[in-house]
């Protein structure tokens, strides 16, 4: 007996027959006959066979996925950009709820629970930023920086931007791509010393055509930026604004920069409940203050609250929707499409799960952690932590005397530790860190999380000795 | 006789038209649920959490806590559940009437993988000898999207269908820099009925856009496209069918004009479901084009993504194209190199890869014959749909009468307004009171009160006939009841909502903080350092639009 | 939750019905303009469908209204009986109490009733009907310097103009919200076509001005007309023109609202049926006649921005005749700037585009694909044909 496809039912021939009937046509080839058949593949396509069984394929990507060596089977030290730290199990659930997993464009009467999701996503964004204003996720922070940096551009109608260099190279690439046409950019880098961009160093570049200064923290080394309020001050006197980059769940540990004066914070969600997915795991947070030249520039979807014709009830909407490529093609604001929705639900569950004493205790404890690693690694001869004397959150950079950090990594994979993110492919050499004068093939950035116990890192300290000594 | 051919009434025999009541449980907002000192999860500090007085973080600790809500475990998840319940997945309702989305199955057991620790627990950056696997899937996904093309190379990172668009106008970008023509080449194509990314992608990129209408067939006009190309054509970005559904059979004529004159071919192919092993861009000569794996390739939709975009080209393209690829060395699988022109990455790492994953199962479950029985049901039940529906009063099809269409079909109720006053929108709205979804167009409106519906392979044609029966009692229904529909829906979570707040400046909340402070009169100490910066330029506003 | 505007405003509403608008469009005739074929459509048994509409919007509105409001109306057919149907208590004027209209409706009565009612100091005037009435209503008001707003309940069978709610209801929904913020109107195109040569299948299409609408966020019905109401985004054309006019040139400036917005965002006042001339940056011609614009252009290089009018989308030959041969001739070649936003060509089915100009140069130089500015960086390559073919 012929048997359709699980997956396309309408397939079958008696089903066929009936639909062919109603359209008065004999074949399906009919239907296909506005396709001239120069355009036509007149061969089958070049694929596998389908598997004839749901089973079958299970066991083939059994296979495969076996074939990976995944974090949790390792110690791993590697953050740069995707961070590991732990996923509760209720986000997981949320996320995989056949209900959001499938929903897509429907509206605020289809789709309320959706709406409302995403609004409260924003919403506990907004708390935790301290701005008023959150984009529905984009879809990373890469993106999101970039926008940011339009954003500015637009809002001051002026064309330069003062960049830090203290960011990760792919971004600063992607950001430049961005900008390419639009804003100029001039870069500030950190101080040898502290590591940290210097109040003196931005005045130096900023004059009436500076659209904002372009901060991240903890930069690309872990440091956390401590003059901001000052930067923000310089920034505001010459008429440009302030733009921050960091990760929300640095939050935990360290005030908003919004209480330094800032004016569009920006960054990945990555770390709120996200997991790593080989790096397939990132939404873009855009955040402002409520203030509708800021609000008029963004291109992404707003949520906002408002009342139904029932008493009481509450729905939610686009904000000034007629910004949005949706509304006005090219003449809305960039382009919003199909981004990263699900993870902000997912973020949003992070938050209401976390609470304020939960961020507060996860904020600390990586900081204690990062403090203790930086302590026993700079301890070991043939290291160099850099920056010692400066704040470090989650992430900070080492230098070996004798090695490359290839070498020492490969030594590492011998004892299931993937050592920290090497430096080499995170950084370009003109755009230093603050550790002039040291190779970038002998550092890594390391990478320390609540998922490290003390423990985690005492062995990270024995591989070390060993491989140094 | 079985049950099955039995047509007559039989007392379990369910009446087409569903009596459907949307959940409605009058959440309140997760705000409402704080209770202090209950909390959801706890973190993995192990009592370590202390920072030392020396310690130069303690410079940079913050004083308070942040202002989140404090609710337990089960609250949450209750919270979110309800909020589930009340969003109409596609998992749940037969999902066609969200045109051009093709919203069809998205498989189970692909959930197994893409979640499976195996890949979920995966970084990046670790050695590729410990990432085989997840390689090998992405370098053999790489591989069937180019057979599925005919294009030489394809770029798996952008998060989307949008951002692979823009990935290849920044593409199209480098390859005229490489050719140093990047500034005289400054105009870039396209259609009015094309995705509104493919203008505002290069718009932002810098381009000036020229747009083509349709003639009076629905087709791009041939002639008004050689009437713009020039030296400064830098590429056509064009759509086949388009959102009519119709296929230009003369696509390579277009192609052709715009390859004369200097200018790169680019096929949105966001949605390929109706040629999927029938017809390539390859043999239409284009220089590249995109799918999205949400769309063609059946990962989830997920609210509004993660999603991810194919971008593919012709071996004179690729190298332009964005991000890394797989490729296979003799002993294993290594990312490759980028190369002096390619454009910069245009997202972290190497792409959605849980939503690679998905679409090399899928592919894998199906095989070659499968894709072609996808392809062809696709366009039979579009076809099944447009038979059935052109029997409605009140409902026309424009264009290109006679042909057959492809994968989806734009239609007009322009009829049923003029006879009744009703507006496609407001069909819409009722079409929730019966449990689906429904879409009109993007903006603007070329075919009058339009309505797209696109029926994938994944219903049967139980389903078909239950959307379509319900059409047709909305049609009715506004002839002989026209407030009740007007004033739908009725049986929605929600009531109609009072959009006027949420367009002026004074008035909108965009966040519960926002509110708080605008309805509730909070005094707010934080963040006290902010004052919007002086002498701000005023730009003047395009007028309001909602999004129905 | 959120808590509402409530304002305090008392409306006066002015009500015309037209009771034989709609008669043709029933049995298959095009408009019911001219008593004859209003004779022919009673006779294949019409019954006038503008009673019913305008019943229908009340009836809505006093279930929905949020404020206050009377209305004054014409006796009988022409808004007493819709008044009596939905059970509203209205004024009717006395003077006009003479009118019968089913037996010998006249464009005048409608006149007539517009102009009592405008001289009543009614907020508005709202009429039943369709594109006759609507230029019966352009006409009582031409000339009227208090720029009374007007708003058409459909009801005919050509609606090609620009002041008509979408349907009965939504007539009430936007007088319900323009009555919160009352005073806010933007103009709009009266079009019609000659309804005999429509019969006849001959292409032809008029501009006969502007009346004033309420500006409220719900659209007008604009699904035929060029210029639709307050949904125009005009930043983008002018920052585009600005960039190719030539400031020594004398830029002559069509008429439409499109190019009227347009010029605004250069600081330019124009007349919105006339054509005007705009040379450094000045307006130094104000709604010319084709000898003026001669006398004050020549010897300059002249440039010209217009925008499609009419339901069809006439370039030229519709409401600017004064852009006569000569004129058209003395263009260069990249002096005709044609704007017109993606929202109205959309509306125009996205072309062709129509001239109707007498010498067989022009035709050619101006008939075939023409770029049309649509936004900023952003332009269109339509089709324009010549109308008399």
């Amino acid at each position: 007996m012929s048997r359709t496809h699980p997956y396309v039912p309408n397939a079958s021939p008696q089903t066929k027959q009936k639909m062919l009937d109603s359209i008065g046509v004999e074949t399906v080839e009919q239907l296909f006959s506005s396709i001239p058949q120069k355009l036509r593949l007149e061969r089958p396509l070049n694929i596998p066979e389908g598997f004839t069984s749901e089973a079958k394929l299970v066991r083939h990507m059994s296979g495969l996925l076996g074939n990976n060596k995944p974090t949790t089977r390792a110690l791993s030290f590697l953050g740069a950009g995707a961070y590991p730290h732990y996923v509760p199990a209720v986000c997981d659930e949320v996320n995989q709820r056949a209900e959001f997993l499938t929903a897509y464009a429907g509206e605020a009467y289809e789709d309320h629970g959706k709406w409302q999701a995403l609004f409260e996503y924003t919403s506990l964004m907004a708390e935790l930023l301290e701005m008023d204003v959150v984009n529905v996720p984009t879809y990373d922070g890469y993106q999101a920086t970039a926008t940011a940096l339009r954003m500015a551009g637009r809002i001051t109608q002026r064309s330069k931007i003062v960049c830090s260099t203290a960011v990760v190279s792919a971004k600063l690439r992607r950001i430049e791509s961005f900008l390419q046409g639009a804003l100029e950019i001039v870069w500030v880098e950190p101080r040898k010393e502290t590591g940290l961009i210097h109040t003196d160093d931005v005045i130096e570049l900023l004059d009436d055509t500076t659209a904002a200064v372009y901060l991240e923290t903890p930069n690309v080394a872990g440091i956390v930026e401590a003059n901001g309020e000052n930067i923000a001050q310089a920034a505001h006197s010459a008429g440009a604004l302030l733009v921050c980059g960091l990760d929300p769940l640095s939050l935990g540990f360290t005030e908003s920069p919004a209480s330094w004066g800032a004016d569009i914070l920006c960054g990945d969600i990555q770390s709120l409940g996200l997991g790593l997915h080989y790096g397939g795991a990132h939404g873009g947070f855009i955040a402002t203050h409520d203030d509708e030249r800021f609000i008029y520039e963004f291109p992404s979807r707003l949520f906002g609250l408002a009342p139904t014709r029932k008493d009481g009830e509450i729905g939610f909407v686009d904000v000034a929707y007629e910004r949005t490529s949706l509304a006005m093609r090219d003449q809305g604001v960039e382009w919003v499409g199909t981004a990263a929705a699900l993870w902000g639900i997912t973020a949003g569950v992070y938050l209401a799960l976390m609470g304020p004493h939960g961020m507060r205790e996860l904020g600390d404890t990586i900081a204690s952690r990062t403090r203790y690693a930086i302590d026993r690694l700079a301890a070991i001869p043939g290291i160099t932590v850099h920056h010692v004397n400066s704040p470090h959150w989650r992430e900070f950079m080492i230098t070996y005397d004798n090695h490359t950090a290839a070498e020492v990594n490969a030594k590492m994979l011998d004892d299931d530790i993937y050592g920290g993110a090497e430096a080499g492919d995170l950084l370009t050499s003109e755009r230093s860190v603050g550790a002039d004068g040291h190779s970038l093939e002998a550092s890594s950035i390391v990478c320390v999380t609540e998922l490290h116990s003390t423990d985690d890192i005492d062995e990270l300290v024995v591989a070390f000795e060993r491989i140094m000594a | 006789m079985t049950l099955q051919e039995d047509t007559r009434t039989h007392p379990f025999q369910k009446t087409l038209i569903r009596n459907y009541q949307a959940p409605r449980w009058d959440e309140p907002l997760i705000f409402e649920l704080n209770a202090p000192g209950h909390t959801g999860v706890v973190s993995n500090s192990d009592g370590h959490s202390a920072i030392t007085k020396s310690a130069p973080e303690n410079s940079v600790q913050r004083k308070t806590a942040p202002n989140l809500p404090e609710i337990g475990q089960a609250q949450v998840l209750r919270h979110y559940l309800r909020l589930s319940q009340e969003t109409l997945g596609a998992d749940l309702n037969v999902d066609i009437g969200q045109g051009t989305c093709t919203m069809k199955y998205s498989p189970k057991v692909n959930e197994k993988f893409a979640g499976s620790s195996l890949s979920a627990d995966m970084h990046p950056l670790q050695d590729v000898s410990t990432a085989q696997g997840t390689m090998e899937i992405i370098h053999n996904l790489q591989d069937y999207l180019k057979e599925i093309s005919g294009m030489d190379q394809v770029s798996l990172q952008a998060g989307s269908g949008s951002a692979a668009i823009y990935g290849a106008v920044k593409s199209v970008q480098a390859y005229h820099e490489a050719q140093g023509e990047s500034t005289q080449r400054d105009e870039i194509i396209t259609t009015i009925f094309s995705h509104p990314s493919n203008a505002a992608t290069a718009k932002t990129v810098g381009y000036k856009v020229i747009t083509l209408y349709p003639d009076e067939n629905g087709y791009p006009d041939l002639e008004a496209l050689k009437s713009v190309l020039s030296e400064r054509t830098a590429a056509l970005f064009i759509t086949n069918p388009e959102d009519t559904g119709v296929f230009n059979p003369e696509i390579t004529d277009f192609v052709d004009a715009v390859r004369q004159v200097g200018g790169v071919t680019f096929y949105d192919q966001a949605n390929a479901n109706g040629l999927l092993g029938i017809a390539r861009a390859r043999e239409a000569g284009f220089d590249m084009c995109h799918f999205n794996l949400h769309k063609t390739f059946s990962t989830p939709h997920a609210c509004g993504g993660p999603a991810a975009g194919a971008l593919c080209a012709t071996d004179e393209l690729a190298p332009y194209l964005p991000g890394p690829q797989v490729v296979r060395t003799p002993s294993r699988f290594e990312w490759s190199e980028q190369g002096k022109y390619s454009t910069p990455d245009i997202r972290p790492f190497y792409g959605v890869v849980p939503n690679l994953v998905r679409a090399y199962a899928w592919i894998r479950a199906l095989g070659a014959e499968g894709l072609r029985q996808v392809a062809e049901t696709a366009v039979l039940n579009s076809n099944y749909l447009h038979a059935e529906l052109s029997k409605i009063d009140g409902l026309s099809i424009p264009y290109a009468s006679g042909e057959y269409r492809i994968e989806q079909v734009r239609y007009s109720w322009q009829e049923l307004a003029e006879e009744t006053g009703i507006s496609t929108g407001e069909i819409g709205a009722r079409m929730a009171d019966y449990g689906f979804h429904y879409w009109t167009s993007h903006h603007p409106y070329i075919v009058p009160e339009p309505m797209t519906l696109e029926p994938t392979e994944s219903y049967s044609k139980q389903e078909l006939d239950e959307y379509i029966a319900t059409l047709k009692l909305t049609a009715e229904e506004a002839r002989q009841d026209i407030d009740t529909v007007k004033s739908a829906p009725h049986r929605s979570s929600i009531h109609t909502i009072d959009q006027e707040a949420t367009t002026d400046p004074e008035t909108w909340a965009t966040s519960w903080r926002a509110y708080r402070r605008k309805y509730l009169g909070e005094q707010r100490s934080e963040p006290s350092t902010w004052v919007a910066p002086a002498n701000l330029p005023i730009p003047q506003r395009a007028p309001k639009a909602h999004h129905r | 939750m959120i808590a509402k505007l409530q304002a305090e405003t008392h409306l006066r509403i002015g009500l015309v019905v037209n009771p034989v608008a709609g008669i043709g469009g029933t049995v298959g005739l095009k408009g019911s303009d001219g008593s004859d074929i209003q004779k022919q459509a009673v006779a294949r048994g019409a019954s006038p469908r503008a009673q019913h509409q305008a019943t229908k919007m009340l009836r809505h509105f006093a279930d929905i209204r949020k404020n206050t409001f009377e209305i004054i109306t014409v006796s009988k057919e022409m808004g007493e009986f819709a008044t009596n149907n939905a059970n509203i208590e209205a004024e009717i004027l006395e003077e006009l109490s003479g009118f019968n209209a089913l037996s010998h409706s006249t464009a005048q009565h409608t006149k007539e009733a517009v102009q009592s009612l405008d001289l009543r100091g009614v907020d508005l005037v709202v009429f039943a009907g369709g594109d006759g009435t609507a230029r019966d209503v352009h006409a009582a008001l031409e000339g009227n310097s208090s720029r009374l707003p007007v708003l058409g309940i459909p009801a005919g069978v050509k609606m090609q103009s620009g002041v008509f709610a979408r349907s009965a209801e939504d007539a009430a929904v936007i007088l319900n919200d323009w009555s919160l913020e009352p005073g806010k109107t933007v103009p709009a195109e009266i079009a019609d076509i000659d309804e005999e040569a429509h019969r006849q299948g001959v292409l032809t299409s008029q501009l006969y001005g502007y009346l004033n609408v309420p500006d409220t966020r719900r659209r007008l019905q604009g699904g035929k007309v060029g210029s639709s109401i307050g949904t125009q985004s005009l930043p983008g054309l002018a920052s585009e023109c600005a960039k190719l006019i030539d400031s020594e040139a004398m830029c002559l400036l069509g008429p439409g609202s499109t190019v009227q917005g347009v010029s605004e965002h250069f600081g330019a006042e124009t007349s919105l049926l006339g054509v005007d001339v705009l040379h450094r940056g000045e307006i130094i011609g104000y709604d010319l006649s084709a000898y003026e614009l001669h006398q004050l252009t020549v010897n300059y290089r002249l440039q010209l921005i217009v925008s499609p009018i009419g339901g069809q989308g006439f370039l030229f030959g519709r409401g600017n005749q004064q852009l006569d041969s000569e004129l058209l001739t003395r263009l260069g070649t990249n002096d005709l700037l044609i704007v017109c936003t993606e929202d109205k060509l959309a509306q125009l089915g996205g072309g062709p585009l129509y001239i109707d100009v007498p010498d067989a140069e022009n035709i050619e130089r101006f008939t075939g694909y023409q770029r049309v500015i649509t936004g900023t960086k952003q332009t269109a390559s339509i089709l324009v044909k010549d109308a008399r073919h």
